[in-house]
């Protein structure tokens, strides 16, 4: 999609986002690449800002170069309208879900999310948070017990031609019994039924390293969930590219992984305008290395 | 207010397209350096004393590029032929912001100073308008503004603008590295970074990081050493703590096309400066 001067004039982007894409092939080992594509998750990311704004915040995210959509509602501009703007600014809605309670013990509201992801065309089914309860810190067992709930819930999924992903926070790092849970997670889940959405902020959170496990588990994660972390003691969210997360390091084991989609989050941006315009802007021109 | 974002896709220098094959399974090649440069400050005492034979002994050490500024104190015209036979180009002149944006006749004289030697580049050493180095982001955009701003001036005349840092880039500001925002909201266009190594690693953080994640950003790096003291003070090349057989490999990345020893400090002799050149001209790293 060729872009306009338009953005350049409103102050807002930089003129080379008319050029191309990434860079030509160096010599042999060394060549670099870019992202084929990245996308977004619009609910914490978009924030208030984006339920305000909805069209004209819709249009400045495609018009960064972002590709694909994750999230839930209709951005309130009602199911057709929406799936239509969608479609003419070229953004593709391609992850939606839900969480535990609800996959794994209300069948009529998994029947209707499964339902609801079917009709905006979406390919992935996320499960978002995978406890019952508030609880976050269980014995293996429940782990194990989560992982049965995973693959039921991947089961039906793929009968109805949706891919089911899992997507961790940082208690899946929470050694427990002296085992990570994370490792019990991809051990204990069919592939052909469950993988990952890896948000590699919640992974760093857990004091963990993404490329451990994209190396350990090749294929596995076919979801990488975008986010940086800030400087602070803390360590708290960051936009992309603005924290201390290596993602040329990171996205190196894209291949490994089995990496095909980037999305890039926030949970709590300080600006979520400039948080969207800054992480795509960081993805879109950042080269990378391929192991 | 929306800042202007602009990481860009840089045209790669022709170092990184110049790299050496790696076959799997053998031995990597080992690369050196194609040339290195040196800055000086010519108000020092090993220069000062007899500039001629200072010069001599640049171009007897090796070094085939300069970055200075100001006085040589001998006549522009000598200085001149000197360098054309000793087959020394000055590359870099430099300055401050204030110089850039704040004073229409200095902007001139730097530019004239540029078009006089032939410089390619112009480095801006200091990027505030006061004294204030611990800022907060807000104030580091509108430092990117200004080198936008003066780097578009600048490229009317036909120089480069690079920002040079030091440690306070490093400073963590709202949770954020100031370098980052450097490297995001200055138009690659623009301007080119020169990186000085020793200040950025003084400044706590690591120079292949900023290497890898900003590729073809960085065509000028200053390189020295950091000492083994709690001080950290400045050490010879190769003397040091910092880790430049492990850097060098990844400024193929980072674009880089000129190493520049920094030896513009007072305290510098002629020993540090045969001493870098001896260290850059013997350097040996393996092939990314």
């Amino acid at each position: 999609m060729e872009r306009r001067d338009f953005i350049k004039n409103a102050g807002v982007l930089s003129a080379m986002l008319l050029a191309g894409k990434g860079l030509a092939a160096t010599t042999g080992c060394n060549k670099l690449h870019s992202l084929k594509s990245f996308g977004i998750i619009t609910g914490n990311t978009g924030g208030k800002w984006l339920e305000e704004n909805p069209k004209e915040g819709l249009k400045l995210i495609a018009d960064l170069g972002y590709k694909e959509l994750e999230f839930g509602g209709d951005f309130g501009l009602g199911f057709d309208t929406a799936k239509k703007y969608l479609k003419d600014l070229g953004l593709k809605p391609l992850l939606g879900g839900s969480s535990m309670y609800q996959i794994a013990k209300d069948k009529d509201a998994f029947k209707k999310a499964i339902k609801n992801t079917q009709d905006w065309g979406m390919k992935y089914f996320v499960c978002y948070y995978p406890f019952l309860d508030g609880t976050q810190v269980v014995p293996l067992d429940q782990w194990k017990q989560i992982c049965e709930w995973s693959n039921e819930a991947g089961r039906i999924c793929k009968e109805e031609g949706l891919e089911f992903l899992y997507h961790n926070h940082n208690y899946e790092f929470h050694i427990t019994e002296g085992v990570i849970p994370y490792d019990i997670v991809l051990q204990n889940t069919d592939p052909e039924l469950v993988n990952m959405e890896m948000d590699v902020y919640w992974v760093a959170k857990g004091d963990a390293c993404p490329v451990t496990y994209m190396k350990k588990y090749p294929g596995r994660f076919p979801v990488l969930h975008v986010k940086d972390m800030d400087y602070t003691p803390e360590r708290g969210f960051a936009y992309v590219g603005q924290g201390r997360l290596d993602f040329p390091e990171i996205f190196s084991y894209s291949k490994i992984a089995g990496t095909k989609h980037y999305i890039v989050e926030n949970d709590q941006p300080k600006d979520n305008k400039e948080c969207i315009i800054a992480s795509g802007n960081y993805l879109r021109n950042m080269k990378f290395p391929l192991k | 207010m929306d800042r202007r974002n602009f990481i860009k896709t840089g045209a790669l220098s022709a170092a990184l397209l110049a790299n050496g094959r790696i076959n799997a399974g053998s031995t990597a090649k080992l690369k050196t350096l194609p040339h290195y440069g040196i800055i000086i400050t010519s108000q020092v005492d090993w220069f000062r004393s007899d500039p001629r034979k200072a010069l001599q002994t640049l171009a007897d050490e090796g070094y085939s590029e300069i970055e200075f500024s100001g006085e040589l104190g001998i006549p522009d015209t000598e200085a001149k032929k000197i360098f054309k036979d000793l087959g020394i180009k000055p590359l870099i002149g430099g300055g401050a912001m204030y110089q850039l944006i704040a004073d229409k006749e200095a902007f001139k004289e730097a530019m004239e100073d540029c078009r006089k030697w032939g410089k390619k580049y112009f480095a801006c050493y200091y990027p505030f308008l006061d004294s204030q180095k611990i800022v907060p982001i807000d104030e580091w955009k509108k430092v990117c503004d200004r080198m936008n701003e003066a780097g578009r001036r600048c490229r009317e005349e036909g120089v480069k603008l690079l920002y040079h840092n030091h440690d306070y880039e490093f400073n963590i500001t709202e949770g954020i590295i100031p370098y980052d925002i450097i490297l995001q909201y200055t138009d690659p266009e623009l301007v080119g970074i020169e990186m000085d190594i020793y200040w950025l690693e003084y400044g706590g953080q690591s120079a292949i990081h900023f290497l890898k994640k900003y590729p073809g950003r960085f065509p000028v790096i200053h390189l020295t050493d950091i000492d083994h003291t709690t001080a950290k003070g400045f050490a010879d090349m190769g003397q040091g703590i910092i880790p430049y057989t492990d850097i060098m490999p990844y400024t193929e990345i980072g674009g880089t096309r000129h190493f520049i020893a920094e030896c513009n400090r007072a305290e510098v002799t002629r020993e540090n400066v045969v001493a870098a050149a001896r260290y850059l001209a013997k350097m040996k790293y393996q092939s990314l």
